[in-house]
């Protein structure tokens, strides 16, 4: 993990069709030193969330995105990169079909 | 008496009410929107559970006690992450499944299939095929062992939509004895809770790769009578499964890919007062519509020694499927019978099916219907 000294204070936007299920707003603020221990503040807030984001293995789904600002966290060091205080995670899911 | 019917869909649900003489409808907004929503189940207390799944976000079970406000329950039916997977499973919905999630060989829930509510005790029959349960409304849930470890799970074949739990019926007097049919191992019973699972399904046509159980109901007076809607005909044991005979008497016949002609259909229900039990006859396997488009409810009120078809209001001209899931009754006198098509149109009856009306339409594909009374 990257050196990181304090939580940051960062807000994730949820898709429209996941805060309907769990009943959250669709911005939530979370605290976190990374992306990963972001989104585990998450899943604390609202446990209903861990299902969805993460497959059996405890990976995030594979076809699920997320996008620190506007660049996508591809990859496992992106997860563990250091956040800024303001920064927003957006959770979106890949679409297809009719 | 009035009369609500749940209804659910590829991209949501909607609850429909009626007057008393269920003649005049209204419909709620589209509920859970964007998610698939497979069965519904309610306990004696009122609270109504629903099976939904998404193909990126997973499956999982909500519960309203109002019909309204629909929460996500705190677990989920889920898998070990060591759990062996069916190969030939993984491999269908490996094939609709773009991004792979599916095929790297484990075992995984993918869709809930049906939820069935038994006193306090919850059921989720899942594919890959497994039925868990949950004695604490859902918090938690396990996968029932003798379907787990059957002796034969490496050897089921999975049917067209995957290897799936899709039906389970329990024995309202003796709690210890569960039925559970998986496409297309066929139809299994348990008479020890669920810790061992045995075949039964003697006396049904098999395919040779297995025996696909479309659907089952009870009769509510004597869990020893299922009737059996199967890929490859209508059948009837009166002792819970041990013998199937078959009762097609003044059913419409259709021929199957290989030839083989039955009363082929995915849907079937059962009027608890009368004992009349009801199915959609489908032009075949290879067709999945009404034949000659006439879509037309089925009823025996003798057990199956005979049936009678109804069509009065039902469309002429319609090409639609009615799924497995997608029929229910309302347990009124005199019975109301309902069904949803994959063209997203439900229809109900408020006489035993003898003459229908259009509920509702240009719904997304109908997976699930189901039916109570109240006031």
């Amino acid at each position: 993990m990257s050196a990181a000294s304090a939580d940051s204070q960062v807000t994730v936007r949820l898709p429209r069709v996941l805060a309907d299920l769990t009943g959250c707003e669709r911005k939530i603020a979370v605290t976190g030193r990374t992306v990963e221990e972001a989104l585990a503040d998450l899943v604390r807030q609202n446990a209903a969330l861990g299902l969805h984001l993460f497959d059996d293995t405890g990976a995030l789904r594979r076809h699920v995105l997320c996008f620190r600002n506007q660049v996508a966290v591809q990859s496992r060091a992106e997860l563990e990169e250091p956040l800024s205080e303001g920064d927003q995670l957006t959770l979106v899911n890949s679409v297809a079909g009719g | 008496m009035s009369a609500t019917v749940l209804v659910g869909t590829q991209k949501g649900a909607m609850v429909l009410r009626s007057d008393e003489s269920r003649t005049q409808w209204s419909r709620s907004p589209l509920l859970m929107k964007g998610w698939l929503v497979t069965s519904f189940a309610r306990d004696p207390s009122g609270r109504t559970y629903a099976g939904v799944t998404h193909d990126v976000w997973g499956a999982t079970v909500m519960a309203s006690d109002d019909l309204k406000t629909w929460t996500q329950l705190e677990g989920a039916p889920r898998y070990p992450s060591d759990a062996k997977g069916n190969h030939g499973h993984n491999r269908i919905i490996g094939a609709m499944d773009p991004m792979e999630q599916f095929s790297a060989g484990g075992r995984h829930v993918d869709q809930i299939w049906k939820i069935h509510a038994s006193s306090e005790i919850l059921y989720a029959g899942v594919s890959e095929a497994g039925i868990f349960r949950s004695d604490d409304r859902g918090k938690s849930w396990h996968p029932l062992r003798g379907i787990d470890e059957h002796p034969d799970r490496d050897a089921f074949v999975p049917g067209f939509g995957g290897l799936c739990a899709h039906s389970i019926l329990v024995d309202a007097h003796d709690p210890q004895r569960i039925w559970v049919g998986i496409s297309s191992a066929g139809l299994f019973r348990s008479d020890d809770g669920g810790e061992t699972f045995i075949s039964k399904n003697e006396g049904v046509d098999s395919s040779g790769e297995g025996y696909c159980v479309h659907s089952v109901v009870h009769d509510p007076n004597d869990a020893d009578v299922i009737y059996r809607q199967d890929h490859r005909g209508v059948y009837r044991t009166d002792d819970g499964g041990d013998s199937w005979s078959l009762i097609e008497n003044g059913l419409p016949q259709s021929e199957l890919s290989d030839e083989h002609r039955c009363s082929f259909g995915f849907a079937i229900g059962m009027d608890p007062r009368t004992h009349s039990a009801f199915i959609v006859p489908m032009a075949g396997d290879s067709f999945r519509f009404p034949h000659g488009g006439r879509m037309a409810v089925y009823r025996t009120q003798d057990r199956g020694e005979s049936w009678q078809g109804f069509d009065e209001g039902l469309p002429s001209d319609c090409y639609a499927n009615v799924l497995r899931g997608a029929m229910a009754t309302d347990g009124s006198d005199p019975c109301g019978v309902y069904f949803g098509t994959t063209s997203g149109s439900v229809f109900g009856s408020a006489d035993r099916a003898e003459s229908w009306q259009t509920l509702v339409s240009d719904l997304p594909k109908v997976l699930a219907v189901e039916a109570f009374t109240s006031g």
